[in-house]
């Protein structure tokens, strides 16, 4: 009897391990169909075999990593920064440009007189801002809707650029290679600076102000030649080729870079024009003593929706938005805003 | 030992941490119950990945809801949570496939189960199988732990593939016996 147990011992053993015979497997099915206490014995032997296979399992998780994954969700709030939606677009728009200058920089000793020739053109879109790098380590932040071009290598003698619409440079100090910024008529000239310069192409002037250092504004035909000191606006006429220079707080000129749109007393039809480059829309002031209105704010990230809602707060108006319509050539039209003077 | 033994932390205290936002408690606790949890759930949907998703889930839903949830006991709070979250995974398997899935009944679900944690099994087998005579456990190990095979053990410590299953079978003996006890409240794991 107790011979027989042990055989039974290896015999479910032997199944569990799956190196069980034919024959054997045919007397120990017997065996368990006997009586209950062995069906009970088996199914109790398979369940602690099991249970090594349960402890194997249970090693393999990994509840460290499955709690990272959770107090990802939980504790890291993702706040969704248009900003940083921004820098990633430009970053990559700018991914080519950079490639290509690197491309040239390699051949540079043998092309020198062709690179000096060869423009990089960064264009940014109405709704969006970008920033770069030039190929003598300025920096440069374009605003919406706004061109500048740059040879691939400066030639010796100045760094030229063109600028249309608005940029913000840091230029890279060296008082013996001049920086030069033509915009339509006038162009900027300057060592080592910091300044903004607007010059959007359906504005009939060109406002500078300086941030640092110092810089002269020169016209096309060499006519009118100011300099400018830190803290200055400098206002120049495409019509007269006139400057007005005044001193002025240049955070409102600057702000835009940092993401911010700033209004200190500016008209209502200048707000709109810098809202229609900011959010890619169209504004039509239907009442035109709701140009003259003067504004004052700044949004820092907000929505459109946001925006126009705080000017009708702060000011006697209302407004509708109007359906994008489908364009003949099947992209939308952009969206129409409306300002009404409030009755 | 086992299942009953009280813990150090009352539940209470738990729940209360927890409630107050205490982040160090809330991973405690998520340590300490997720692989059960998991190996619960697998035995009840049989999906180890989806299974990880459910108990995680849970875990998620017990932080959301902090602030307003009453908890008596962890353990049963949580067996009923992946138990209904696996049944939502089984409704949803029909909706899909379109075809006929058996939903096990809620009820069935219940009978004879309990949860237990990665530290308890561990704790349970580790004791029981330390305890082998250190050849048959030498042997024992290498089987269920190192996964090798019967040849693959008689060929490594010299010996015929006989005697290696005469060992594990002797192995196996002993921690029945030993075990024995506890293979009852054991029961969820075998469903099949």
């Amino acid at each position: 009897m107790e011979k027989d147990r042990f055989d039974i011992d290896q015999l479910i053993a032997n199944r569990l391990l799956g190196t069980i015979s034919e024959e054997e497997g045919l007397f120990l099915d017997d065996w368990i169909e006997q009586s209950i206490e062995n069906r009970r014995l088996f199914s109790e032997q398979k369940r602690l075999w099991n249970l090594f296979e349960i402890h194997q399992k249970v090693q393999k998780i990994d509840e460290s990593k499955a709690y990272q994954t959770i107090s990802n969700q939980l504790f890291t709030r993702k706040k969704i920064n248009i900003l940083v939606w921004i820098q990633r677009v430009a970053a990559i728009l700018l991914l080519p440009v950079i490639a290509m200058s690197a491309f040239y920089l390699y051949f540079e000793r043998s092309n020198h007189e062709q690179l000096t020739t060869v423009y990089n053109t960064v264009e940014t879109p109405l709704g969006m801002r970008s920033s770069l790098m030039l190929p003598d380590g300025t920096k440069v932040w374009l605003n919406a809707g706004s061109k500048i071009s740059y040879p691939v290598l400066f030639s010796d003698d100045c760094r030229k650029v063109s600028l249309s619409g608005e940029a913000y440079f840091e230029v890279k100090k060296d008082k013996k290679w001049p920086f030069m910024v033509s915009a339509k008529n006038m162009n900027i000239l300057v060592s080592g600076t910091i300044f903004n310069c607007n010059a959007y192409p359906e504005n009939d002037q060109i406002q500078t102000v300086l941030v640092e250092g110092e810089v002269s504004l020169v016209n096309s035909s060499a006519t009118v030649n100011v300099t400018m000191r830190p803290g200055e606006l400098a206002t120049f006429s495409n019509n007269n080729h006139q400057v007005i220079k005044v001193k002025t707080d240049l955070q409102k000129y600057v702000a835009w870079k940092s993401g911010k749109l700033m209004f200190r007393d500016d008209k209502m039809n200048m707000v709109v024009e810098k809202l229609e480059r900011w959010y890619n829309v169209e504004f039509e002031i239907q009442d035109s003593e709701i140009a003259n209105y003067v504004y004052t704010a700044t949004f820092i990230d907000e929505s459109l929706d946001q925006v126009l809602k705080m000017l009708t707060l702060s000011a006697p108006i209302r407004y509708t938005i109007s359906e994008r319509n489908k364009l003949a050539d099947q992209t939308f039209a952009k969206t129409k805003i409306k300002l009404y003077k409030k009755e | 030992m086992g299942v009953n033994e009280p813990k150090p932390i009352s539940d209470r205290n738990l729940v209360e941490s927890i409630r107050n936002s205490n982040q160090g408690v809330f991973e405690l606790v998520f340590n300490y119950y997720y692989s059960g949890l998991v190996i619960y759930a697998d035995h009840i949907i049989n999906n180890t990945e989806a299974s990880e998703d459910i108990v995680q889930s849970v875990f998620m839903k017990l932080w959301e809801t902090r602030e307003t949830i009453e908890i008596h006991s962890i353990r049963s709070y949580f067996m009923q949570c992946v138990k209904n979250r696996c049944i939502d995974h089984f409704r949803s398997l029909q909706v899909k496939q379109r075809f006929d899935i058996r939903i096990p009944e809620a009820d069935q679900l219940v009978i004879e189960e309990d949860l237990w944690t990665k530290n308890e099994l561990s704790e349970l087998l580790e004791r029981a199988v330390g305890d082998l005579p250190p050849r048959c456990r030498e042997i024992f190990w290498m089987s269920r732990y190192e996964n090798l095979k019967i040849a693959e053990i008689a060929e490594k410590l010299d010996i015929s593939k006989r005697t290696v299953e005469t060992q594990i079978s002797k192995a196996l003996k002993i921690l029945r016996i030993k075990l024995v006890d506890y293979l009852s409240l054991l029961i969820l794991y075998f469903f099949s």
